[in-house]
């Protein structure tokens, strides 16, 4: 017998695993990584942005031959395709890529034990397992063993995958989403996919389904949805035996420690259970598992617990309510279906955080405020806790909206959000900003999210029968309960502020109301500058500025919005994706925009899509984006104090950048 | 006005209570914005009962009230009512409302959507002007009344809809509201924390049976005021139907709640099926679980004319039971 010493065993050398030893290797921790060989057969799977972001930090790309993909077709029901925007994909040899990442964890300096483990036992404190003749003995577990069999019922179902030939399926990765077949809410989904193969002409068809399935007959689904209607995948012919596998999407936080043990991957029941996605959250919580034990290498119950609290930070939004899941899992899955062709902005974001594993913020796009690194040391831990009492909010009762609010993986305090202004404003009084009012900041930014579902345009009314309008029904529901929310945290934490807040949102109602009504008389911007006017008002009010800096910083969130607007309109007209997500026809017919205001003969053309038209429009909102934005400086002049002027310059310039001129390039982001 | 309905006025309590809410509702109205102030206003004329300003008024019994305050709390858990019915209104499609037409199919989706964002607006201001204590419980109340919404679509069309879910959504949906109306009146005559949490208790319970008892209303015959079966059409199965399910053996019940051209006229044929299978009778011992939980709730408060009022009053809320 060969006895090993390690601080850390991982069993199970999947994917996770194997993460997990390499970067516990890298932190300078003895890894031994034991399992099973790899006799899997050959499939191909998903990387998505958020596995490739972690696969690079272990500079594994290459190792793994990951190839990217640049285009996700969703189809969702009965609906055409839709490209997801800005998904960034690649597809990957499932045994490439353990074999990449095992060897990737052995030249990190994990040592590898294959063959079968014995089920670890803990004695006075140390681990111990045996594989074939070596003993292992660490401090730390990591189980890493994929989906146990027994999994939470709510949560188990089947996964399958097959690998298919006669495909001509090159450059994009399919998701599809059958719609509903009845009405009952028992009926569970079934997601599909295919992944593009190496070797022309190859791909992977796989399909997941919730509750008990049959894998022959999931995969003849699966094909037949993805044949539908699409040449593609008219001569797919199987090309080697299928995969079966557990699917288990019973994740919770509190149960990702066992006795101990800390569980990674699927085996904590980490899959999206739309798409049964695993593997962006295996290489995930891979990386939280070895960072919390790389903080904590002399103390398991403390890197348990630095693990579970990572996990519950990062894993927002699918796993959170048990007795629930059921329910939430068919709502979400019938709104998803229902607005399909929904290309309104709230739709739009709700089908990519419930989709796509990767996080963003969900009031705006990539953009990233440049700041210096002494304000961002300031506002960003006031974001962070802003961000928390919004998720912890919401995530119990509505897990899915809270997908809505994780602010993504990098930067979250440079996204332009309303929250940044507000904090800005309570700056420009003088006095260090009040911890507490972060809970106001979740207030504000709930309540964006809620008035943006009931101040866009509607969605069409569903065909009529007998079934629940999905679209407008979720619309509704999403706005009262957000909204609610909102002025719940406000009366607990800020009641001097109640009044006010209620008047704004009375005065956003009175707007869009004036706005949509054919006699009456708003201007398109007016809704958006009262959506902004609010953050910086009540928060220079807030912070004790003197009455003429209150005026200035009102003056200031009214231009921004009017900016905010053009800058919609400047992205819209030229064609590319918008902070709300929201298209040129959906911005002129949901009387969102001002071009119809101002140059209503060439709306038609506009739509239609002629050049002329499109130029004028552009023109147009250009100018009056760059305008709203002098205006908006001109108003920070009344503003004394640096940091919180700053910051306000700072964010009214990412909010106008769509009509900046292409050149000076803007200042390198901290 | 249509309003007919009136209390025998104990002493100390405002006489006209009803149209005193029903003007006060007309002039928060009258400050809407002028696209969304016509269907607000004849939701408020249209012919209402006041069970919420009438319970709150009834709770605030226990202690000396200023009339003028307690007319403008009425008015305000009743605009908590008006802006749900608007956005139930939108998501049931619902054709017409207190004997008018429904505000969307008046004014459009839109529209009646911002008008009921509007009131709840206008809750919130009304609220915060009545002081912290009030915004406090109202924010609370309105959000728990968003998350029965939530709860009460998503189970459309469950045959499957379990008892303790169908109680987490009543006391949601329903008895938040009675709920706050207690609270609210209480903690207007500052009543003691005893009579307080009874008070609050028994609002609670009466709201559940309420709506047991008008879950029962749906299914029965030749009942007037909203067609018989409008629940059970949008999917929206009650107590004495979920309860009749769970020994829905052959399935029959099931199969006939969830075909696709299921209307008001297949209602008799639910109601024996639900007859024959228990389920007007387990609901009518579930509705007289939480009426005698009520009941007890009530006997707890100091007996007199006040608590004699409630208990009128919850009387004349509730439906003979059967």
């Amino acid at each position: 017998m060969t006895a090993l010493a390690a601080d850390v065993l991982i069993v199970g050398a999947g994917p996770a695993g194997a993460i997990t030893a390499a970067e516990l290797a890298r932190h300078g921790l003895r890894v031994v990584l034991a399992g099973e060989e790899a006799g899997e057969v050959d499939y191909e799977v998903v990387l998505s942005g958020a596995a490739m972001r972690g696969l690079a930090s272990l500079g594994a790309l290459e190792e793994v031959a990951a190839r990217v993909v640049d285009t996700v077709e969703l189809r969702l029901g009965q609906g055409g395709g839709h490209v997801l925007p800005e998904a960034v994909n690649a597809a990957c040899d499932r045994r490439r890529l353990v074999d990449g990442l095992r060897r990737i964890a052995i030249a990190a300096g994990a040592t590898w034990l294959p063959g079968t483990v014995t089920d670890p036992e803990r004695r006075e404190g140390a681990w111990q397992a045996s594989t074939g003749d070596t003993t292992v003995s660490a401090r730390h577990l990591v189980v890493a063993t994929g989906a146990p069999s027994d999994g939470t019922p709510h949560a188990a179902g089947l996964l399958c995958a097959q690998p298919y030939s006669g495909v001509n399926l090159t450059a994009s990765i399919v998701l599809a989403l059958p719609a509903p077949r009845t009405i009952d809410p028992a009926e569970r989904p079934t997601c599909v996919w295919a992944v593009p193969g190496a070797r022309e002409g190859t791909c992977t068809i796989g399909a997941s389904r919730l509750g008990a399935a049959d894998p022959d007959e999931l995969l003849e689904t699966a094909r037949a949805v993805l044949a539908e209607g699409d040449e593609r995948f008219a001569g797919a012919a199987p090309a080697g035996p299928p995969v079966t596998g557990v699917l288990n999407s019973g994740f919770a936080p509190e149960h990702s420690v066992l006795d101990g043990r800390l569980l990674v991957g699927d085996a904590a029941g980490l899959v999206n259970p739309f798409t049964g996605e695993g593997l962006s959250y295996a290489v995930q919580s891979a990386l939280l598992a070895a960072r919390a034990i790389a903080a904590h290498p002399d103390d398991p119950d403390a890197a348990g617990r630095a693990y579970t609290r990572r996990l519950s930070a990062t894993f927002v939004g699918y796993f959170e309510t048990v007795t629930h899941a059921a329910r939430r899992y068919h709502l979400a899955w019938r709104v998803l279906v229902a607005t399909a062709d929904d290309e309104r902005p709230v739709s739009a974001k709700v089908r990519r955080a419930v989709l796509t594993p990767d996080g963003f913020s969900g009031l705006t796009a990539a953009d990233l405020m440049p700041l210096p690194a002494p304000d961002v040391a300031l506002l960003g831990p006031f974001l962070l806790a802003c961000d928390e009492v919004a998720v912890n909010t919401v995530r119990r009762e509505w897990p899915f909206i809270a997908r809505l609010l994780i602010a993504g993986e990098h930067s979250p305090h440079q996204r332009l959000r309303p929250a940044a202004p507000f904090f800005a404003a309570l700056l420009a009084g003088g006095r260090p900003p009040d911890p507490a009012f972060a809970t106001l900041a979740a207030a504000i930014e709930l309540a964006t999210l809620g008035a943006l579902a009931f101040l866009g345009p509607m969605p069409p009314r569903a065909a009529p029968g007998r079934r629940v309008d999905w679209a407008v029904a979720s619309t509704v529901l999403a706005g009262d309960f957000l909204l609610a929310q909102a002025s719940r945290l406000v009366a607990a934490s800020a009641p001097e502020v109640s009044w006010s807040f209620a008047d704004w949102l009375g005065e956003l109602a009175a707007l869009r109301a004036t706005r949509i009504d054919p006699a009456g008389r708003s201007r398109a911007g007016e809704v958006f500058a009262a959506l902004m006017e609010f953050p910086s008002r009540i928060g220079a009010q807030l912070g004790g500025a003197s009455p003429e800096t209150v005026r200035a910083l009102r003056d200031f969130g009214n231009h921004s919005g009017h900016a905010f607007l053009h800058a919609e309109e400047v992205l819209a007209v030229r064609g590319e994706r918008t902070r709300l997500d929201v298209t040129l026809p959906a911005m002129l017919t949901g009387r969102l925009s001002a071009i119809p205001d101002m140059l209503p003969e060439i709306t038609g053309d506009l739509l239609a899509g002629a050049p002329g038209a499109r130029s004028a429009a552009l023109d147009l909102a250009v100018t009056a984006c760059r305008d709203a934005h002098r205006a908006a400086l001109g108003a920070l002049q009344n503003v004394a104090h640096p940091v919180s002027a700053r910051i306000l310059e700072s964010f009214v310039a990412t909010v106008c950048a769509p009509s900046a001129p292409p050149s000076p390039p803007s200042p390198p982001s901290q | 006005m249509t309003t007919t309905v009136s209390d025998p006025v104990p002493p100390g309590a405002v006489p006209d209570l009803t149209s005193q809410v029903t003007d006060r509702l007309l002039r928060l109205a009258d400050g809407l914005p002028e696209p969304v102030r016509a269907p607000v206003r004849t939701l408020v004329a249209g012919p209402g009962k006041f069970v919420r300003p009438r319970l709150l008024a009834a709770g605030a019994g226990f202690g000396t009230a200023d009339p003028g305050r307690l007319v403008r709390l009425g008015a305000l858990v009743e605009l908590i009512h008006l802006a749900s019915l608007l956005h139930d209104d939108v998501i049931d499609e619902a054709e017409t409302r207190r004997g008018a037409p429904a505000a969307h199919t008046a004014v459009g989706t839109e529209q009646a959507m911002l008008a009921g964002l509007a009131c709840f607006a206008l809750v919130g201001t009304e609220a915060a002007d009545l002081g912290e204590g009030v915004a406090g419980a109202v924010s609370t109340a309105v959000a728990r009344l968003a998350y029965g919404e939530l709860l009460d679509v998503e189970r459309a069309f469950d045959t499957a809809f379990p008892m303790p879910a169908y109680l987490e959504l009543v006391q949601s949906k329903t008895a938040e509201l009675f709920r706050l109306c207690c609270l609210l009146g209480a903690a207007e005559v500052r009543s003691d924390p005893g009579v307080a949490d009874a008070l609050v208790r028994f609002g609670a319970a009466l709201g559940v049976t309420f709506q047991i008892l008008d879950d029962c209303l749906d299914l029965r015959p030749n009942h007037s005021g909203k067609p018989v079966g409008t629940d059970h059409a949008l999917g929206l199965f009650g107590a004495p139907t979920l309860y009749a399910l769970r020994a829905d053996s052959g399935g029959e019940l099931a199969t006939l709640l969830l075909s696709p051209s299921f209307g008001t006229r297949d209602m008799p044929e639910v109601y024996s099926l639900v007859e024959a299978r228990g389920g007007l009778e387990a609901a009518a011992r579930l509705a007289a679980d939480w009426h005698d939980q009520a009941l007890a709730a009530l006997d707890e408060l100091p007996a007199g004319g006040p608590r004699d009022h409630l208990a009128a009053l919850a009387a004349s809320l509730l439906p003979a039971r059967s």
